[in-house]
């Protein structure tokens, strides 16, 4: 039972956490401990990549939607990058995240931020 | 029919021998791996919420747990001498909200229900007895 978790920037103050492995009871302290440092810093948004995500349990949902909710609270959002079939079963049963973009590759997510970044410079 | 008996510790990494006992008799018996890997989250529903509130002296208590083939039938049956709960008669969540009012906790039961075709549970003495069984296939 092991998860390994790799954060990288993204374009327009986008985070990046690949997720690798399980996410369950052992794990999500882990996660957590690392999602910590970045409520201090500037990011638009946070995109979990679940393309090697193997595994969620309740205690990864937790994790995941106390992040979401965080992120709303500050006026940022989070996507989700490529769900593995049961992953996506699991998010499903808890009709989970509504609200949240999910891409089904690397495309529909350049789009998607490639979008936000218009946005932001057509408002300046 | 065949049948599978252990028993695991109260303590969080027993997890992981549960883990492997469950993709053991999975293989053994050539049935779909992806099932095992939801029987596997039903039980670590049951079995974080047994080992978290089931007790409150500290001691060590061990869970048994028997696994079962039958036909096309598998099931586990969890017991534990922790103090009396029975996880169907709990609160569900309301889901499908928008995320502010999205419940962070007590998602175990919805997936417990849904990844399971039965839930039996029953107070045995000093004993919790829970019973899950699933339609499952050979790969």
């Amino acid at each position: 039972m092991s998860l390994t978790t790799t954060i990288t920037d993204d374009k327009n103050q986008a985070k990046r956490i690949a997720l690798n492995g399980r996410l369950d009871t052992i794990t999500a302290p882990q996660l957590e401990a690392e999602l910590d440092p970045l409520s201090t810093e500037v990011i638009s948004l946070i995109i979990f990549d679940m393309t090697d995500l193997e595994y969620v349990s309740s205690a990864g949902l937790r994790v995941i939607f106390k992040t979401v909710k965080s992120m709303k609270a500050r006026g940022g959002r989070c996507g989700v990058l490529k769900m593995q079939p049961q992953i996506k079963k699991v998010f499903d049963i808890v009709k989970a995240l509504p609200d949240v973009p999910i891409f089904k590759n690397d495309a529909e997510m350049d789009e998607y931020l490639n979008h936000m970044q218009k946005k932001v410079m057509d408002s300046d | 029919m065949t049948h599978c008996h252990f028993h695991i510790k109260n303590d969080l990494p027993e997890l992981t021998t549960f883990q492997l006992q469950l993709d053991a008799f999975f293989d053994k018996h050539q049935l779909c791996t992806e099932l095992a890997g939801e029987m596997m989250l039903v039980a670590e529903e049951l079995l974080v919420n047994i080992i978290n509130y089931g007790h409150t002296d500290g001691l060590e208590h061990v869970i048994k747990i028997e696994f079962l083939i039958k036909q096309d039938l598998f099931s586990a049956t969890l017991i534990d001498d922790g103090m009396a709960f029975n996880p169907l008669k709990q609160q569900l969540p309301t889901l499908g909200q928008s995320i502010e009012h999205t419940a962070i906790g007590g998602l175990g039961i919805p997936l417990i229900l849904s990844l399971s075709d039965e839930q039996h549970y029953q107070r045995k003495g000093q004993y919790n007895v829970f019973r899950f069984e699933r339609r499952v296939r050979q790969s």
